[in-house]
């Protein structure tokens, strides 16, 4: 019975959410006090009906229900219990229910903390989240159904496709929807602006918080994603430029902007049309993304589950909110009073330039993501759009922007003075050229890109910093007052600067592993040596284990330095029983923040020897850890005091009106 | 500045970089992109492919020859072979009979280098475009058999 | 029906939570107006401000231009604000129907939806505890001296005297498929197909065999079924996979097509008639809806779902019945490599990785003294994932 509780719940949160887009909106249009009122409440009932939904179908996974045709197809008994949790969104109906499930989440948390939001600003926002929640809780229970039964119920599950039982996976794509679906908030509260024509103030402050949380969500996700592909796929890649990964990417890239844009719009009313857009266009590209990877149509290391029809159903969801919203954007726009005024020089002008990169980037990952199914469509012709490409357009777009942010929070509001900032940002400059010239010392060979890139990366983490350094006053101050200054600093004004500096910290990894990783393959048997950057790697041998529900065979490999022994490095071929499906597992060992990897290749026939393929990848880490330092500075954002705003109270003259009305 | 005067530095700003983006995707689009062909298409007109190529098709039966750290094998489509080298680790799940692709360049002695071999994590995993090519040719049936809902 | 009383309770529930703030509202209690939100903001800035400056986070000249921007600003809030309060006199309860409309169409609309997608009788079945309930049946029936296992190893060992009996391999194969064995059903029926010729019940036995093999009608289950109905246009069994394979398929409305042409009287065997019975309201409810007239009479779903559970029950309690007797043979008679095989994978089917380890390493001590068969059955069993740890080198 509890499963089909679960289905109940799912479609009775179908219905829910019809209710949650019509009841709001009429009230808002009518005036009804009641039916605005009940806005929160009907987010909230929402959730609880897909919460309930989705912890049953997590129960029928845990429990290995065969009777549930989902859980049969993508679990087994015998795979551990973490596992049995992330096959439910490891497969395509579970992994749209958790979509869902962060959609009403978020809708719910708008109902939860919005009482500081003008009543009908925040029940129009719902009632437009009510509508996102409709079309893919139908998409749902119609076309990819996760409560279908199975009678009679087998005894054995078809186990979760082994490329995804891994810790990575159970993380990454519930980061992911976090961030994709988080943009959802500005999109609903977008088109609730323009459905009532005007911005209130409480807008930006209210956007801007939850722009930083969706992309906080999203930059760890889209890390953890590379990660996993990194050490999972035994191609010691880290980014492939697949159409999946700019799926995520691109609502990143867009999102970016749309954090900067609502900056200006909160600090000084400017750019009001433009963030609208912007919202409009971050969530679109987090539903173009979400019909990327779900119907098929491009082909992807990614793309777990794939079904054309579904595809058909999604582009129809995606035609309708895009091209209503920006019908709607088309239509409403003029009315929404332009603001504050900038020269262009100043934070506003750095803040445009940011966009104007970043929404042009976007553009082009969007070109080179489409154009080959925009050519199968229009010639039959099959093409792909591969690394070169991106690397041909993408980088050197991003160039200037990289060379021009630590400039932007030294400008002041509304007048900047580029010369003064200039002065103060010469020695970092410097600094950085220093370093990247260096590094040429300890290389062989003119590498000049590298040189340049390295510079760039230095530039970034330092000139991250210039802003607090400014404002402490130090050297003129003091080292005390500065100390003191220091510590008075606005939360916001930290999270960008470690934002920064993790952007930094990320240019400096890509480069490093760009320019200076090195590579061999190499047939190997037990007691064969080589030597790679230094190391010394002797081959051990074989042995066989037995996991769970897979059986491998791991060599082991012994590093030493200078005949000192380092570490050991243990990769392994493992073959999923229930699927009779391989897959290699690499070995990694991690030295400061570099990183050496091996995999395995096949047996050569007929000897005892291995194909192995071995890398040195210099400071590969900060690749991950500079994103990581993105989101540590967007927590502190969040954690500002100042984004938090106070609910005023009705104010007595009105009080008295109704009162005297009564 | 009035007004308008910075609206319009805005304005010829944004221009310029899109003028800098749209040249950029331009050239790129005409030397970076990857045609896709099957080993009949790049046969009948090898001077057209000089360029970069993915070659699909299936893995031909008994091809595969390892030697030191290159592979060599052939990809089969109804017509014609291809003979493909290429020197790292091939996927796991690449086998004889097995739709892949390879992507590399055709070398003048007819053969074909190839510098990355993808076959998919699924097991029943047919590359789109090899499958679309060879349902074209009625080489094979894929969706007849995958009743499994 | 506790499940409709649950469904119920939840639809109350989630509703109640919806209506609350249209029930408890009073028009005294006021939302403050949208204006008011934008002063209380732009008050706010204010104070940022002169945090700000006293920290020394900001120029006093850049302070002073902020200062005179937002107090623009909140002069504009105030006039509009002061102009809304005149303006706006009492809330409007225009609402009441499309409330009244609303909570009536969410439960109607959900309980409609739900009765065409769900099967509402159906039981999650959680893997413990349908092996416990098969345990408890098994236990049961063995007081009641039911020993079907006894009946097929009887014909076993008569068949391996006597292997070229194809009245021996017909009797022994439908039997092998009601164990729930088919690979065993499978070899079973070819020999009797090879031994006393085709027909249709061998075909369609060979293909239910496949069908449950694969877990889904293959390319070889349909092979054999469209045999059958060559031999014989009205085996049921044949008609039925058919049909499912052509649900499989996505051809739903054939499939529904084919098994209500079995419904009526006398048309299919009446096990079928129940199976058919089942696929139509699985798949064809919609179909059903649009066409009553050609709706057959259907079978009362308590009954379906009776037949089809029962099938599956006994079947299972079987399965362990046979296993229990298979491992006492083998603790009297352990020199029987195949025998072992047989439970290993057993108990790893039925998810007793436990019992399957010791039963490993029982077999390893059986064949101590002979390492050819103990690797066998090593080897074995760790291409189903089973090892027994430590006490094996």
């Amino acid at each position: 019975m509890i499963v089909e509780i679960g289905h109940y719940a799912l479609v009775l949160a179908l219905m829910l959410a019809i209710i949650q887009t019509v009841v709001p909106f009429v009230g808002v249009k009518s005036g009804d006090a009641r039916q605005i009122a009940m806005a929160p409440n009907l987010a909230f009932a929402v959730f609880a009906g897909i919460a309930l939904s989705f912890a049953v179908l997590t129960w029928g996974y845990v429990t290995s229900d065969f009777s549930i045709l989902n859980v049969w197809e993508n679990s087994n008994s015998q795979q551990p219990l973490l596992f049995k949790f992330t096959g439910v969104w490891g497969n395509h109906e579970g992994s749209m229910l958790l979509w869902v499930l962060i959609l009403a989440l978020f809708g719910a948390l708008v109902g939860l903390f919005g009482s500081n939001l003008p009543p009908t600003l925040r029940a129009m926002a719902i009632s437009v989240q009510g509508l996102i929640a409709v079309a893919f809780l139908g998409f749902i229970l119609f076309t990819s159904n996760p409560f279908e039964r199975l009678s009679p119920a087998p005894l054995e599950g078809q186990d979760l496709n082994p490329i995804l039982q891994d810790i990575g996976l159970a993380i990454h794509p519930p980061l992911l929807y976090l961030g994709y679906v988080g943009f959802s908030i500005c999109f609903s509260f977008a088109i609730a602006a323009l459905i009532e024509g005007r911005i209130d103030a409480a807008w930006a402050r209210w956007v801007r918080p939850w722009t930083l949380t969706a992309w906080g969500f999203l930059t760890a996700g889209i890390a953890m994603g590379s990660y996993w592909a990194y050490y999972e796929l035994g191609w010691g890649g880290w980014w492939f430029w697949d159409p999946v990964e700019n799926a995520s990417f691109m609502p990143w890239l867009a999102g970016t902007a749309l954090l900067h844009s609502a900056l200006v719009m909160e600090k000084r009313e400017a750019l009001k049309v433009w963030t609208i857009l912007l919202a409009i266009l971050t969530f679109s590209l987090s539903l173009l993304g979400t019909f990327l990877v779900r119907s098929g149509v491009l082909t992807s290391v990614h793309a777990f589950a794939t079904d054309p029809t579904r595809g058909v159903v999604i582009l129809g969801i995606l035609v309708f909110f895009i091209g209503g919203a920006l019908f709607l954007f088309a239509l409403r726009s003029s009315s929404l009073s332009n603001g504050g005024m900038f020269h262009p020089i100043s934070r506003e002008g750095g803040l445009v330039l940011n966009n104007l990169v970043l929404t042009t980037a976007t553009a082009t990952v969007f070109v080179g993501t489409l154009y080959p199914l925009l050519i199968e469509a229009l010639t039959g012709e099959k093409i792909s759009v591969g690394a070169p490409y991106f690397d041909a357009t993408f980088v050197p777009l991003m160039v200037p922007l990289l060379l021009a942010v630590p400039f932007g929070p030294l400008l002041a509001w509304k007048r900047g003075d580029l010369y003064g900032a200039a002065q103060r940002l010469y020695v970092f400059a410097g600094v950085a050229l220093l370093i990247g010239l260096l590094t040429l010392v300890f290389i062989e060979g003119m590498h000049v890109l590298a040189v340049i890139g390295i510079a760039i990366g230095v530039w970034l983490l330092l000139g991250a910093f210039a802003e607090i350094i400014q404002k402490s006053g130090w050297p003129k101050a003091g080292a005390s007052v500065a100390a003191a200054r220091l510590r008075g600093l606005p939360r916001s004004v930290w999270g960008t600067a470690l934002a920064h500096a993790g952007l930094g910290v990320c240019v400096l990894g890509i480069v490093s592993v760009s320019s200076f990783q090195q590579e061999e393959v190499l047939r190997m048997k037990p007691g064969a040596i080589t030597e790679l950057a230094g190391y010394t790697i002797t081959m051990k041998g074989f042995e066989e284990r037995q996991g769970p529900n897979f059986v491998e065979d791991v060599a082991s490999f012994e590093v030493h330095r200078d005949s000192d022994y380092v570490a050991t490095i243990m990769p392994s071929k493992r073959i999923y029983t229930a699927r009779r499906m391989p897959t290699t597992e690499s070995g990694i060992f991690t030295t400061g923040f570099s990183q050496l990897y091996l995999a395995l290749g096949d047996p050569v026939e007929g000897t005892d020897e291995i194909v192995v393929r071995l890398w040195w990848k210099p400071q590969v880490t900060l690749i991950w850890l500079g994103p990581v330092l993105m989101v540590i500075g967007g927590l502190f954002s969040l954690s500002d005091r100042r984004l938090r705003v106070g609910a005023p109270k009705p104010s007595a003259k009105r009080r008295q009106t109704l009162a005297a009305a009564e | 500045m009035t007004r308008k005067q910075k609206r319009s530095v805005v304005i010829f700003g944004a221009l310029a970089m899109l003028g800098v983006a749209v040249a950029l995707v331009l050239t790129a689009l005409s030397d970076q992109v990857t045609f896709f062909r099957t080993p009949t298409e790049l046969l009948a007109a090898p001077e057209e492919n000089s360029g970069r190529i993915r070659l699909g098709g299936l893995v031909e039966n008994g091809s595969v020859k390892k030697d030191d750290s290159t592979v060599e094998f052939a990809i089969e489509d109804v017509n014609d072979r291809v003979v493909v080298r290429y020197a790292g680790i091939l996927p796991d799940l690449f086998r004889e009979g097995q739709g892949v692709i390879a992507e590399g360049q055709l070398q003048s002695d007819g053969t074909f280098l190839a510098d990355t071999v993808l076959a998919k994590h699924d097991e029943n995993y047919m590359p789109k475009e090899v499958a679309d090519r060879l349902k074209e040719q009625g080489y094979w049936q894929g969706d007849e058999v995958s009743a499994t809902q | 029906m506790l499940f409709i009383l649950v469904a119920a309770s939840l639809t109350i529930l989630l509703l109640g939570i919806v209506f609350w703030p249209a029930i408890r509202r009073k028009t005294a209690d006021v939302a403050p107006e949208e204006h008011a939100f934008d002063l209380t903001i732009y008050k706010d800035q204010l104070r940022e401000l002169d945090a700000d400056l006293e920290r020394g986070a900001i120029e006093p000249a850049e302070a002073d231009y902020a200062r005179a921007e937002i107090g623009r600003r909140l002069l504009a809030a105030q006039e509009a604000a002061d102009a809304e309060a005149a303006e706006s006199g009492k809330d409007r309860m225009t609402g009441g129907p499309v409330l009244a409309a609303a909570a009536v169409f969410a439960p109607l609309a959900a309980a409609l939806i739900y009765s065409m997608t769900g099967s509402p009788g159906m039981d999650a079945q959680p893997l413990a505890a349908r092996v416990d309930e098969i345990r408890q049946q098994q236990a049961a029936q063995t007081l009641q001296g039911m020993d079907v296992e006894e009946l097929v190893s009887r014909a076993e060992a008569h068949l391996a005297q006597n292997p070229d009996d194809g009245r021996g391999w017909d009797v022994l194969a439908p039997m092998y498929l009601r164990l729930g064995r088919p690979q065993e059903a499978r070899q079973a029926f070819e020999r009797a197909i090879a031994l006393q010729g085709e027909d249709a019940k061998r075909r369609s036995g060979l293909g239910q065999a496949y069908y449950m093999l694969a877990g889904t009608v293959d390319v070889n289950a349909r092979a054999e079924f469209q045999r059958a109905l060559e031999l014989d246009a009205g085996d049921s069994r044949s008609r039925f996979f058919l049909a499912l394979a052509a649900a499989e398929a996505g051809n739903v409305d054939g499939a529904v097509q084919g098994w209500r042409a079995m419904l009526d009287p006398g048309a299919a065997a009446p096990e079928w008639q129940a199976a058919a019975a089942e696929g139509v309201r699985r798949y064809g409810e919609a179909s059903m809806a649009a066409a009553p007239g050609s709706a057959a009479p259907q079978l009362d779903e308590e009954t379906v779902r009776d037949v089809q559970g029962m099938n599956a029950e006994d079947r299972n309690a079987m399965i362990l019945d046979m296993i229990s007797q298979l491992d006492e043979r083998l603790r009297d008679n352990p020199d029987d490599i195949a025998g072992w095989q047989r439970l290993i994978r057993s108990y790893v089917v039925l998810g007793r990785k436990a019992d399957a380890e010791e039963a490993l390493s029982r077999a390893s001590e059986a064949f101590a003294s002979d390492a050819e068969k103990r690797d066998t059955i090593v080897n074995f069993a760790a291409a189903l994932g089973i090892s027994s740890g430590g006490s094996v080198q």
